[in-house]
């Protein structure tokens, strides 16, 4: 946890805390020197009275200085930021418990990201797309995770919380038998923070037209299940069009999904051939195909650092229009920022309530020392 | 002859003699039936005739040489011993708020003119300085004494605080011996010092007038804002914010003086409270004539 303001120049109003204190020094009544004759007719504890008024004075001061303060870092926006390389938490999700969860545990998940400001990786499985064993190595959930960690050793940081959400499916858990879904969490004891930003984009939108060509035969609910949990996942505004045949007239697609016997795709990664196999045992198809899509738009991003993108491609956005696009990830620069706002508003108002009280009780008591006297 | 005494034009005369006969004549100027007159046989002076004095005062071959009235006063005999004791103490530096008039100074002035009625009745006039450099002038008639118990009164200087009454025993005992004893003081004590001093003064054949000085600050605590203050006898300061704590010091104030005037009265002293801040002749009139009337009664 890191303190930062999105507008550091408004620190340099932090000099105007001198006014108040030259101010209070200028204004403090410097002590008249008298010599007198019998200080025994001098009440004593009206000199302690005095005391009390100069702490008063001093208390007022730092109330002063305390509520200019809130206003220049509400000014400034401060704002409590996690840096990237020091997640406490990651959740770590294969595709198969993405494809096999309900519409409610998946819910739940994103918005448990949201509110911890936490961040969801998806395994990449490019990374061990190439490897020959991939029926046997590839599919399993650990070898997964030790695959992401060696290819994103900043991602995560010493004390961060890695959670795994996993199926019992052969191909995640090779002689393991858990229930459906089940969470499996590693504390990390030490890894050397480190933050690799990808490249901005220069897209304003992520729109995606995808049809889904189900000749000869119709796309699986997993699949399905699957492609409709990749929206919210990674924001990305996707329209789907289930077609029997692809229309000729149809010129303005990303992408074209065929569901064929082969797996296969088309030079331009725009028309993919997915088998009945591919589409329910590879159940990592719609990171792949959501990949695609980046790509396709122009975000040079790998879903495997979706923690990252994530903020990249909102950067060249405001952060509300980042907001409406991304609803399902978490947004630093919008929601946090408003929170931590927040916290600056109450601060320099219970800095101006305090500040309110301390006058008037002041008041009160001199008009009821005046009345006495 | 003024008829009003002015205390910078005062300050300035070097005569000791006639600044305390300027104080004296000037503060009993106007009154009727003269004091000094008497039946002593010692001629003083003739004086013009003032409505009040008594016919048989008349001097009948001085009015058929001139045709005019004439008193033929004598220097009346009189085997009184006026004591002067004055404060010595540094509270006594305190100074008037509007002239650098010193209680000093003032208790000075007022002794002098004591001192100058008393010699010119006849009267025998001491001088005993409380203070750390404590002197001590016993009492004589003649001029020369006169004329020393003047210098020496103007040479005093106060500073430290009120000594205590255990080292001035030898010279009270000579202050009860038909005596008027005039305390000249703002007493101000550490302890009970000028407590045991007009006790032991004060006897069947002493009549002691206690004459305490005030300034106008001390009386009314004219001062604003946050001050630090020094006592002037100790030394110790103290911080404060004058408007808060006046109506306490006032409160104070007034308990002492009138807690003073009562330990007077019960002791059977005369008690005159005099701000030097008020004018001189009022105050010096007021004093002779306390002064004149404890010499009447010891008399």
């Amino acid at each position: 946890m890191a303190w930062g303001v999105s507008d550091s120049t408004v620190l340099w109003a932090f000099a105007l805390l001198a006014v108040p204190l030259l101010i209070h020094l200028f204004s403090r009544s410097k002590a008249q020197s008298h010599v007198f004759s019998f200080l025994a007719l001098i009440p004593v504890e009206k000199m302690r009275q005095r005391s009390r008024i100069a702490l008063t004075q001093k208390r007022l001061l730092a109330l002063r200085i305390l509520l200019l303060s809130a206003i220049i870092l509400w000014l400034a926006g401060l704002h409590i930021t996690t840096p990237y390389s020091a997640q406490d938490e990651i959740h770590f999700i294969t595709p198969s418990w993405l494809a096999n969860a309900t519409q409610a545990q998946r819910d739940d998940l994103f918005e448990k990201a949201d509110k911890a400001n936490q961040h969801i990786i998806l395994p990449d499985t490019h990374l061990v797309a190439e490897r020959s064993s991939l029926q046997d190595t590839a599919s399993n959930t650990w070898h997964r995770v030790g695959e992401w960690l060696r290819y994103q050793p900043g991602a995560l940081s010493s004390g961060a919380q890695l959670t795994v959400y996993a199926t019992d499916a052969m191909t995640d858990y090779v002689g393991q038998k858990v229930p459906l879904p089940h969470r499996v969490q590693w504390q990390l004891i030490s890894m050397i923070p480190k933050v690799d930003p990808l490249p901005t984009s220069t897209s304003s939108a992520i729109h995606a037209t995808v049809y889904l060509v189900e000749d000869p035969q119709p796309a699986a609910p997993a699949f399905m299940a699957a492609l409709a949990a990749l929206q919210p996942l990674t924001g990305l505004n996707l329209t789907i069009k289930r077609q029997r045949d692809l229309p000729e007239n149809v010129d303005v697609f990303d992408a074209v999904i065929r569901f064929s016997r082969e797996f296969e795709k088309s030079p331009d990664n725009r028309v993919w051939h997915v088998s009945e196999f591919d589409h329910t045992t590879r159940a990592d198809f719609p990171l792949r195909l959501a990949d695609a899509l980046f790509s396709a738009a122009q975000h040079n991003i790998a879903l495997s650092q979706l923690t990252v993108p994530h903020d990249l491609i909102t950067s060249p956005l405001s952060p509300t229009a980042a907001q409406e696009r991304n609803v399902a990830l978490p947004n630093p620069m919008s929601k946090d920022l408003s929170a931590n706002s927040a916290t600056s508003e109450l601060i320099a108002g219970i800095a101006f309530i305090l500040l309110l009280m301390e006058r008037l009780f002041s008041e009160f008591v001199t008009r009821r020392r005046a009345s006495h006297d | 002859m003024n008829t009003t005494l002015n205390a910078a034009l005062l300050a300035q005369l070097s005569d000791l003699e006639l600044r305390a006969k300027i104080i004296a004549q000037g503060a009993l100027h106007g009154q009727h039936a003269s004091r000094q007159r008497g039946s002593g046989v010692e001629f003083s002076q003739f004086r013009a005739y003032e409505p009040g004095d008594a016919m048989s005062l008349l001097d009948w071959k001085l009015f058929a040489r001139s045709d005019r009235y004439y008193v033929r006063e004598a220097m009346r005999e009189s085997n009184l011993n006026i004591w002067a004791v004055l404060d010595g103490s540094a509270s006594m530096l305190e100074h008037s708020s509007g002239s650098n008039l010193t209680k000093l100074q003032y208790a000075q002035w007022l002794i002098s003119a004591i001192f100058y009625v008393g010699h010119r009745q006849g009267d025998a006039v001491g001088l005993l300085c409380a203070g750390q450099n404590g002197a001590f002038i016993p009492a004589q008639t003649t001029r020369q004494h006169y004329y020393r118990c003047l210098m020496q009164l103007d040479s005093v200087t106060a500073q430290g605080v009120f000594p205590d009454t255990t080292a001035l025993q030898h010279q009270f005992s000579k202050l009860q011996r038909n005596a008027l004893t005039v305390v000249v003081s703002d007493f101000y004590q550490q302890g009970t010092e000028i407590d045991k001093m007009l006790t032991r003064l004060k006897s069947t054949h002493t009549d002691v007038l206690s004459i305490q000085l005030e300034t106008r600050d001390e009386a009314e605590f004219n001062f604003h804002g946050l001050v630090k203050m020094t006592e002037r006898e100790t030394g110790r300061q103290r911080k404060f914010d004058a408007d808060a704590v006046r109506p306490g010091y006032l409160a104070k104030r007034r308990d002492f003086n009138r807690s003073l005037a009562q330990r007077c009265a019960t002791r059977g002293i005369t008690h005159l409270c005099v701000n030097i801040d008020e004018p001189i002749e009022q105050n010096i009139r007021a004093v002779l004539q306390a002064t004149a009337d404890s010499a009447e009664s010891v008399r």
